[in-house]
């Protein structure tokens, strides 16, 4: 190659804002949810799983089993810097989980209609001590809900889950790939699980591996609406964020 | 069946009858059963035949220790048939015969036994050398222990990983106290126990317990109940197999395989019975006094009515109380005052001869038992890293240093110091006396290979196979080593052990390969290249399409209309931060500083010897803001590399590694402006975004950063955007190009058209020794910038100018030399083709090659040997494909 070097410049496009209605955002592992029959819905600019039929076993999932949902296409924004000074500087919010990963690292994560809010506000707090960016599309998420959920990270990580408290992250391998976990809280009806969030490049398959690490353990694929307590009744954001 | 009267102890539902199948014959059995159980039950003597000489084997240890008893069941060879309950319909086979165990006619390698002396496969295979391959298939055939099975999907297993406080490794008495305590203490304790019940020893007794009044059973079920009833996790059938540092112990349940993290090890593996030396010591109807004691207890099954017990200590006295109470002739011998030397009988025990100061005399008997000489089981404490001692008082190894996380307790440390017995030695007499039943190693073959100069246990561990069978070294281990130091004239202490290794206990394949996973990266598009036909390939750990169709028309569609290529596997990052410039000098050989916003720059990283790492492009986005891109395979050791000089050199800059986050199309062809226009919401025109420009904005109603920028000499335009919306932008960008005849195109068509365009790729055109100077990349290189890395090495490689050149060549028609093809000056090599493609814009074969720097000149001819021929080539330095890049920047 030779060099090249064009010294004109020109004026940086106005931005442009979200994503129009009609552009379709989707997990890794959409295709695999519609071969499984899943029924979907828009959340914001994404297309989620609602259910993949029985709305009631999925429930009891959560519950009683083990619930494997595909919660990819939350907002994101991964925060770098000194993490307890910028988070400090967030305002609180209720719909705002904050997953700390280290003293540098944390991602925050709210719901897919959240648009730039927290993006924003973090840019804002993270200035000029360290770096937000949108990291929506960084990850696939997974949700692993119910009593059998920890059974289930034990064939894949090394981790000891049982360590991890309820709102705590951390940063380690799972199914030989690099992941977040999150322990969530038990809410209303929903047992507690773990947020498994992985390189959306490995999102197709950290599913499937998901799925065939689950055997035995009363393990179904199950879509958003089952995560949202039935007393949430149209809030389905609190969920899933 | 033939069975005792009912007793509390057993473990048997006598009101539910099962029938299995024993080579094909029907057998009954009770619900609670082993195979192994059943099979003495239904007087069934021979369990299997022996590895080598085909001898009979019976029960011997009934704890799953040894290995007289391994039968195929239901397809599964090597089932260990004392400690496998018996199902329902359940088939088992016996192994290692034909036509049959009762009568194996290849027992005749017994009696030509003359010719299969130690280190038998090592002399065939030597001498004469025409035999092996003639040998080999029939020794497979006729040796070793059951048959692979082809015809059924291997046992499901899983890897799943615990972590505990306390791990004990043993469920016998001293094991459930430990376990007990530690869980009453608060922690979280888990136990392994290798057999189907708790107890040890314990458990198969009925003899009242001193102090106690209770009988042994009855204490093994207390301390069970205490154990659970503290919160004791406890996994039966799961013996533990290797212990490694961390520690990590390893353990082999039936469908899975454990990876324990604890904080403090138990072990509690108690004493491993030993077998006697004399002849025909291997003989149906010789046992331990274990296995004697279990048939009795948990099974009711009486395994011999005239039974000669042999006290090396007070299990055999118990043993043969026990005998007596189950209604046998019983003849107790009391070593050392008197000897067996000799085992009587063929498919059976028929008698044993006596020896004492008074004489010889022969005992007829149908039962031969060991009782009492006992090793403390330590080889999971050696494997843990503790330095075991000879004990004379033990007359064996017990642990003496151990590491801060490790106890070891009961029988497996020493304890009780009952009074024992030194390790058996060889009778002087004639006649096979095993010390491996595994293997069918004998006296003899040990007094030859010692002969032959193997005179360590290690050596003669390797030579003659030793302790290397399926029990490894349980039930031989003191057998081995007592023989050893006799024949050698040593001592015990000095003839020490093998080395201890996983795994401790047998463990199937299908249980190690648990868990195997193949990690795979996709594309956001992943899906619509499987609907257009790709053929993928693996590029590191992406799933690329490798072509959609004929490569060649690919190409067609890049230089005569437009296509689309999938580049979301390349390397995207975010640096940005006060110090961004800074770390990006640093880091490149080319200036950055003077980038403008908006504005790409291509680059490439060197390490400090000025050796090209990897390559791409850095396109400003700010004052302090960068998106700088890296090859596919460079990715993560890049993301590595500029972690680890930013942590060095401390700058305030934070790097996040956005590779997966964004998809990235690259639309090339001269039509590709147009189909652009139609999904960009801002000016894409040559003006507003000229070669080597980026921008901002939307297409396809996604925010997207759009890089004029290419490497397939079309007009092009790398488009990235989030992968969430990969799959979206895909879809317009194919209906947007539909009327132009768009078409994507993969990796096999980029590599033509790169190389079209002498496009150096990194890795493959480069090596370790290769620098910007000899691959055509000097250019880039400032020298006046203040420091970056690798610029004292540049520094004097220019002085001295590279030794090679990275040139392209044209090669006469026909003629495709393959990658790796040697570049040759005479019939001496000096250089090498990396890349070559037959292109059809050329109509030949191009290439780019490393050769003499003297050569690197247009149209001087070399010859490419390879596939036995030699083809010229010349050397082209100007692009094959729009030399002067007009098409790129149009």
């Amino acid at each position: 190659m030779s060099e090249q070097e064009i010294t004109q410049t020109v004026a940086p496009p106005e931005p442009v804002g979200p994503p129009r209605r009609d552009a379709v955002g989707r997990s890794p592992a959409h295709h695999l949810h519609a071969a499984r029959g899943a029924r979907f819905r828009r959340e914001g600019p994404f297309e989620v799983v609602a259910t993949y039929g029985d709305l009631e076993a999925e429930r009891r999932a959560t519950r009683d089993g083990l619930a494997i949902a595909d919660v990819t296409g939350r907002r994101m924004v991964d925060v770098r810097g000194p993490i307890d000074e910028i988070l400090g500087r967030l305002p609180l919010a209720p719909d705002l989980r904050r997953a700390r990963i280290s003293s540098r690292w944390a991602i925050l994560i709210s719901a897919p209609d959240s648009g730039d809010t927290y993006l924003r506000a973090a840019e804002a707090s993270a200035s000029p001590l360290g770096m937000a960016t949108d990291a929506t599309s960084l990850y696939a998420s997974f949700r692993l809900a119910g009593p059998r959920a920890g059974d289930l990270l034990a064939r894949l990580t090394a981790f000891d889950v049982r360590s991890l408290e309820a709102g705590a992250a951390t940063g380690t391998q799972l199914a030989k790939i690099s992941a977040i976990l999150i322990a969530i809280p038990a809410g209303d009806g929903v047992g507690r699980g773990y947020d498994v969030l992985v390189p959306s490049e490995y999102g197709r398959y950290a599913f499937e591996t998901l799925l065939q690490a689950a055997h035995g353990l009363d393990a179904r694929p199950c879509g958003w609406d089952a995560l949202v307590p039935a007393s949430a009744g149209a809030d389905r954001r609190g969920g899933t964020a | 069946m033939d069975r005792l009267a009912p007793s509390p102890a057993e473990v048997l539902d006598r009101t539910r009858r099962l029938t299995f199948s024993l080579d094909g014959r029907a057998l009954t059995a009770f619900n609670g059963d082993t195979v192994g159980s059943a099979m003495a039950a239904n007087g069934v003597t021979i369990t299997a035949r022996s590895f080598k000489y085909h001898r009979p084997r019976g029960l011997f240890c009934m704890t799953g220790a040894c290995a007289s008893c391994l039968c195929t069941v239901d397809g599964v060879p090597n089932v260990r048939s004392c400690l496998e309950p018996v199902r329902d319909g359940m088939r088992v086979r016996r192994q290692n015969a034909w036509p049959s165990a009762d009568h194996d006619l290849l027992r005749a390698f017994d009696r030509g036994s003359a010719g299969l002396p130690a280190g038998f496969y090592y002399k065939l295979g030597q001498r004469p050398r025409f035999l092996w391959p003639m040998a080999e298939p029939v020794v497979r055939r006729v040796a070793g222990l059951g048959r692979v099975p082809h015809d059924r999907t291997p046992q499901h297993a899983d890897r799943i990983t615990l972590h505990v406080d306390t791990l004990v490794i043993g469920g016998g008495r001293a094991g459930l106290i430990a376990a007990r305590d530690a869980a009453r203490a608060g922690k979280r304790t888990l136990l392994l126990e290798s057999r189907p019940e708790l107890g040890g020893r314990l458990r198969s007794s009925t003899r009242p317990v001193n102090g106690s009044g209770l009988p042994a059973y009855q204490i093994a079920a207390q301390l069970d109940g205490e154990a659970r009833e503290a919160g004791v996790e406890i996994r039966l059938q799961t013996p533990a197999i290797g212990v490694f540092e961390g520690p990590l112990v390893a353990a082999a349940a039936p469908d899975a395989l454990l990876r324990i993290h604890p904080s403090e090890i138990v072990v509690a593996t108690g004493a491993l019975e030993q077998p006697a030396m004399f002849v025909n010591n291997d003989l149906p109807g010789i046992m331990l006094a274990e296995g004697v004691d279990r048939l009795l207890t948990l099974y009711g099954v009486l395994p011999g009515r005239r039974a000669v017990v042999v006290a090396y200590g007070q299990e055999g006295q118990e043993t043969a109380a026990s005998l007596r109470a189950a209604g046998a002739q019983v003849q107790v011998v009391n070593p050392p005052m008197e000897t067996v030397v000799r085992a009587i009988g063929g498919a059976r025990l028929r008698a044993v001869v006596i020896e004492s100061r008074t004489g010889t005399r022969q005992i007829p008997c149908d039962l031969l038992v060991i009782g009492g000489l006992l090793a403390p089981s330590t080889n999971l404490v050696a494997q843990a890293g503790a330095r075991l001692r000879y004990d004379d008082a033990a007359h064996w190894f017990v642990p003496a240093e151990l590491p801060g996380y490790l106890r070891v307790v009961g029988r497996a440390a020493g304890q009780p110091r009952t009074p024992a017995c030194s390790p058996p030695t060889p009778v002087p007499s004639h006649g096979k006396q095993f010390t491996c039943l595994c293997m069918d190693v004998t006296v003899k073959e040990m007094a030859h290979a010692i002969k032959e100069g193997f005179d360590s246990i290690e050596l003669l561990k390797r030579y003659t196979t030793l302790s290397m069978g399926p029990c490894q070294g349980k039930a031989c281990l003191q057998a081995s080593v007592g023989v050893t130091a006799h024949l050698t004239q040593q001592t015990i202490a000095v003839t020490g052990t093998p080395t201890a290794r996983a795994p401790w206990t047998p463990v199937s394949l299908a249980t190690l390969a648990a868990g195997h996973l193949t990690p795979r990266k996709e594309t956001a598009m992943h899906d619509r290249h499987v609907e257009a036909g790709a053929a993928f390939m693996w590029a590191g750990d992406w799933r690329r399409p490798h072509h959609y169709r004929d490569p060649g028309a690919e190409c067609e569609a890049v230089h005569e209309r437009v296509a689309v290529i999938d580049v979301s596997s390349l390397g995207k990052f975010r640096v940005k931060g006060p110090d961004a410039v800074a770390l990006l000098e640093r880091l490149y050989p080319g200036r950055v500083q003077d980038l403008k916003v908006l504005r790409i720059r291509y680059g490439a990283m060197l390490n400090d010897q000025g050796v090209i790492l990897d390559d791409g492009t850095i396109c400003r986005l700010g004052d302090d803001e960068f998106y700088v891109t890296t090859t596919t395979g460079g990715t993560s050791a890049m993301d590595q590399w500029m972690r680890w000089w930013l942590a060095d050199w401390g700058l305030n800059v934070e790097l996040v590694n956005l590779s997966g986050g964004f998809a990235a199309l690259n639309l090339a062809g001269p039509r590709s402006r147009e189909v652009m226009e139609r999904v960009c919401a801002f000016d894409v025109g040559a003006r507003a975004l000229p070669y080597l420009a980026a921008a901002r904005g939307d297409l396809a109603g996604v925010e997207a950063l759009v890089l004029r920028i290419g490497f397939v000499g079309e007009l092009s335009y790398e488009i990235h955007v989030p992968s969430a919306f990969g799959e979206h932008v895909w879809d317009a960008i194919m209906q947007a190009g539909a009327d132009f005849g768009i078409a994507p195109f993969g990796m096999e068509a980029q590599r033509i058209l790169r190389l079209e365009k002498q496009h150096v790729i990194v890795g493959q055109d480069t090596d370790a020794l290769s620098t910007p100077y000899g691959a055509g990349l000097g250019w880039m290189v400032k020298g006046d910038k203040p420091d970056f890395l690798g610029r004292r090495s540049l520094e004097i490689a220019r002085e001295t100018g590279p030794a090679e050149r990275l040139v392209g060549f044209t090669i006469e028609a026909g003629a495709v030399p393959p990658e790796g093809a040697a570049i040759i000056d005479g019939n001496r090599p000096v250089g090498r083709v990396t890349s070559s493609r037959w292109s059809a814009r050329h109509q030949g074969g191009i290439g780019l090659g490393w050769v003499p720097s003297a050569w690197a000149e247009d149209g001087h001819t070399f010859e490419i040997v390879y596939d036995g021929r030699r083809a010229t080539a010349k050397v082209a330095l100007q692009p094959f494909y729009d030399p002067q890049g007009k098409r790129l920047r149009s």
